[in-house]
């Protein structure tokens, strides 16, 4: 499949977006803020009908789309679920985003869904299982897509390669690009021990087509921090400088600010935004 | 390492059942700073809490009633013993009602379940596309797929004008007898009416294919509720 991930808004400044929430949008409407792309969750849209695909049509008209799929259970040793597949298709049909993508991960089992991105163990098998679904929904919705680095609470002791590794190799199988969501490595890597400079500085910069950053929250257990990927606050200062490192090193890349719990004002979310353009076209002027 | 359709399957029971995970799976994960039992307690804390988030916010007026830690109890109990089938998460809660239906614990709110059947109405009908007048091929009058009906043996649209905030909780008795709720989606809006015994009977007798005529379905038609084949 043709490498048709990559994305690059029509304007001089490198894209940013931000998390479309149902709080904010009836304020993107109505006072059309500065923002190059909004992404959406592809499940909130599986219904026929309702007041959020009216606006999402009028708000397609000023914005470029991500649409992000956070059910699809890439992972599933059983396959896809068919009619989420057609369900999936669908909302890609509809609105024609610029982005679309999934996540390395499973959340299906037994016509059970597990409402949580679960890991996979960094298999030969589980590369073979992953890239037959990559494939089978690249196929459905008739373009590449982008795959997104989990969060990780959990290792397997039967995991052959890192992720990065897994995810270049999956890249290499299927035409699929990379999400690459820089505080999913800084979360994954503060709760198993791993250099997250290690695995940022390894990415391909040419799969990346989309970065996403978000705000995760620190829990004790047992008296051991592990951090948890919330999307409820703002971005830390750790991940603002993998950012920062890493649009240094790969350029400037589609980046979404993403937001699902404890959605704050719309402002907010703008505010952060801002820092990422600031950061990206920081890089655009060093290179000029 | 067991394969990955089995260590799925065993992560899956985990999930749904919570508590300790089986040997397998626990063995199948490593333990270092945190054992691995409390690292797949993360994931079971994960789906468990984000289900409850997904019906919280779908019933929020039957919070209301029985405050936030019961209906917590609730919803995870229902969570336990229907899981979604689906990512639509919008789907998910259809079955509440009848949950309900045999949940002791809720006996003490008796009205609790007509409230949750009427806020499912309200939030299937802002999903669904709306539909233009269909006259039935028989001529038989029918329910419209735009409406919904909430028959209850409570005042249930009193109680949840009360749990929206929109008349003084001192302004609902349950002694002031049933009420059956009009679920309307017109112009992409969802509306609410309270149904007179006569329209209540007739719309109850539609819904159960019985012929019905008289005022009462000419008003039913004019409320948007009845496709009718006039000719």
């Amino acid at each position: 499949m043709a490498v048709d991930y990559l994305w690059q808004s029509k304007g001089q400044v490198p894209p940013v977006g931000v998390s479309l929430k149902t709080e904010h949008l009836a304020h993107v409407l109505n006072a059309r803020p500065a923002m190059a792309f909004f992404e959406v969750h592809a499940e909130n849209y599986m219904t026929k009908g309702g007041a959020h695909h009216r606006y999402l049509e009028a708000i397609c008209e000023h914005y470029a789309l991500s649409v992000h799929g956070v059910g699809m259970s890439l992972g599933s040793a059983e396959g896809l679920d068919p009619a989420h597949v057609d369900r999936f298709r669908g909302v890609v049909a509809r609105y024609g985003p610029v982005l679309v993508s999934e996540h390395l991960a499973w959340s299906v089992q037994g016509g059970t869904y597990l409402n949580d991105l679960l890991p996979l163990p960094l298999t030969q098998e589980s590369l073979r299982v992953v890239s037959a679904n990559v494939s089978r929904l690249q196929d459905a919705v008739g373009r590449a897509i982008l795959i997104e680095n989990p969060s990780s609470y959990l290792a397997f002791k039967a995991s052959e390669m890192p992720e990065i590794e897994f995810l270049t190799r999956l890249a290499d199988a299927t035409g699929c690009g990379l999400l690459l969501d820089v505080n999913n490595i800084y979360v994954s890597a503060r709760n198993m021990g791993f250099d997250a400079l290690g695995y940022l500085d390894a990415v391909p910069a040419a799969l990346i087509g989309e970065v996403h950053l978000a705000g995760h929250v620190v829990k004790d257990i047992d008296g051991i921090k592990l951090r948890i990927d919330d999307h409820g606050s703002r971005v830390c200062d750790d991940v603002w400088g993998l950012y920062e490192r890493l649009v240094n090193r790969v350029g400037p890349k589609p980046t979404l600010i993403e937001w699902d719990t404890d959605v704050p004002d719309f402002d907010v979310l703008e505010a952060e935004a801002t820092k990422a353009l600031a950061r990206m076209t920081a890089k655009v002027h060093v290179h000029a | 390492m067991p394969d990955l359709a089995t260590f799925q399957r065993e992560m899956r029971k985990a999930m749904v059942a919570g508590g300790v995970p089986s040997t397998t799976l626990e063995g199948a994960v490593v333990s270092d700073t945190l054992p691995a039992e409390r690292r797949i307690r993360v994931h079971q804390n994960n789906y468990r809490e984000s289900l409850c988030r997904a019906l919280m916010s779908l019933f929020p007026v039957a919070r209301v009633f029985v405050g936030e830690q019961f209906i917590k109890g609730v919803f995870a109990k229902y969570i336990a013993r229907e899981p979604p089938c689906e990512a639509v998460l919008s789907h998910y809660g259809a079955g509440l009602p009848d949950f309900l239906a045999e949940f002791a614990p809720v006996c003490q709110v008796p009205y609790l379940r007509d409230i949750i059947r009427l806020e499912w109405a309200i939030h299937s009908l802002q999903l669904v596309e709306e539909f233009g007048n269909a006259l039935s091929a028989d001529g038989t009058p029918r329910l419209s797929p735009n409406v919904r009906l909430v028959d209850s043996d409570y005042p249930i649209l009193n109680l949840w004008m009360a749990g929206t905030g929109q008349i003084p909780p001192e302004a609902v008795s349950l002694k002031a007898g049933g009420q059956c709720a009009l679920v309307t989606l017109s112009g992409g809006e969802v509306r609410l009416a309270a149904l007179d015994s006569a329209q209540r009977q007739t719309a109850l007798r539609i819904e159960a294919g019985e012929p019905v005529e008289g005022d009462s379905l000419t008003m039913l038609t004019e409320m948007g509720a009845v496709d009718f084949h006039a000719g």
